[in-house]
């Protein structure tokens, strides 16, 4: 059985990360499946998903080590068109993962004490962001 | 010994649900409105922060989204019995009381803060003289304004001060600004997270 549901995340963009775990957890739950998987998928070009410690501090560490690796102030060649200024965010999000799978056991999530699905967007500006949740199994 | 002897709370989101979320379930009670409106109301709910909105020019904005036939004070009152306690944070109060100091700090004026505090058990847990109500102090759109606030006025000191809210924006701000911070999901995340502080023994 399969059940594909779509959240909608309001993101205040420049980094906001989101914990859309128990979102994630009632679609499990709606989809009644007790042994599967759950695929978590970031519809979008500038963000990423991540399991993580949901804690304030390791958002920044995060964000430091990406501004580090990739900066923001760079001179991004996707700038060159003139349509947008956000090359950081879309290489940043190819180094990071836009989906993930976690496994489905007893009918919930199965996921370690400190374990978050956390939804970062890393796109300038307040927009709403697309999840698309999709639950595999029996 | 624990390195924090005081935590200083957000109201909504943390101790209360948002306004915005209590006037989005009034206002559109059978389904949640699209992400343009719910975004409206969260910004309102950043005016209200900042004194730059009063609670009876919030509510008439919220009928005119919701093309809603109601009198502001109506729905103000709504929202008064709406902000009740967050479900298990008055159990974590109590935990925490006599171990650190508790502040409040109210991201919405007294019109609902006021009720909030004699009708809920939040007021015997926060002294008046331990609560502070951002939207009378009139801040601009930077909360570093209100962090420099509650340093200057030794209400919140770095190093040994938490500051606890669900904005993780504001809070990723704070810790760059020096300040501890930690982020509020639910009570029971909180709670597990007041362990990881050294404040709280682990949950059982």
């Amino acid at each position: 059985m399969v059940l594909t549901e779509t959240l909608t995340v309001l993101s205040e963009g420049d980094f906001y990360a989101a914990n859309i775990t128990d979102r994630v957890r009632e679609v499990v739950r709606r989809s009644g499946i007790h042994e599967g998987s759950a695929l978590v998928f970031y519809a979008h070009t500038t963000g990423a998903l991540m399991i993580v410690e949901h804690e304030a501090g390791i958002l920044v560490d995060l964000q430091d080590v990406l501004e580090k690796i990739v900066p923001t102030a760079a001179e991004w060649k996707h700038h060159l068109r003139g349509y947008d200024t956000n090359g950081a965010a879309h290489v940043r999000t190819a180094l990071l993962n836009v989906s993930l799978t976690v496994p489905v056991v007893g009918g919930d999530l199965l996921m370690g004490t400190y374990q978050e699905i956390l939804l970062i967007d890393m796109d300038p500006g307040q927009k709403p962001r697309t999840v698309v949740v999709q639950v595999m199994g029996e | 010994m624990p390195r924090i002897h005081n935590l200083a709370f957000w109201t909504g989101g943390v101790l209360t649900p948002h306004v915005a979320q209590v006037v989005q379930d009034v206002l559109w009670p059978d389904a949640a409105p699209g992400p343009d409106v719910r975004f409206q109301l969260r910004n309102m709910d950043n005016e209200l922060c900042i004194g730059a909105l009063d609670a009876e020019i919030y509510c008439q904005r919220a009928i005119t989204l919701a093309g809603a036939d109601m009198p502001p004070g109506e729905l103000a009152s709504r929202v008064e019995r709406g902000l009740v306690p967050t479900p298990g944070i008055l159990a974590v109060l109590d935990e925490l009381a006599g171990k650190v100091t508790l502040r409040l700090l109210s991201n919405y004026p007294r019109r609902w803060l006021d009720p909030v505090l004699s009708h809920t058990g939040l007021g015997v847990r926060f002294p008046d003289a331990l609560v502070s109500v951002a939207p009378e102090h009139g801040f601009d759109r930077s909360f570093g304004a209100l962090f420099d606030m509650l340093i200057t006025s030794g209400a919140f000191v770095p190093g040994t001060s938490l500051l606890v809210d669900d904005n993780p924006l504001r809070g990723m701000a704070a810790i760059r600004a020096g300040l501890d911070f930690a982020i509020f999901v639910d009570a029971p995340r909180f709670r597990r997270d007041l362990f990881l502080w050294g404040l709280l023994p682990p949950v059982s």
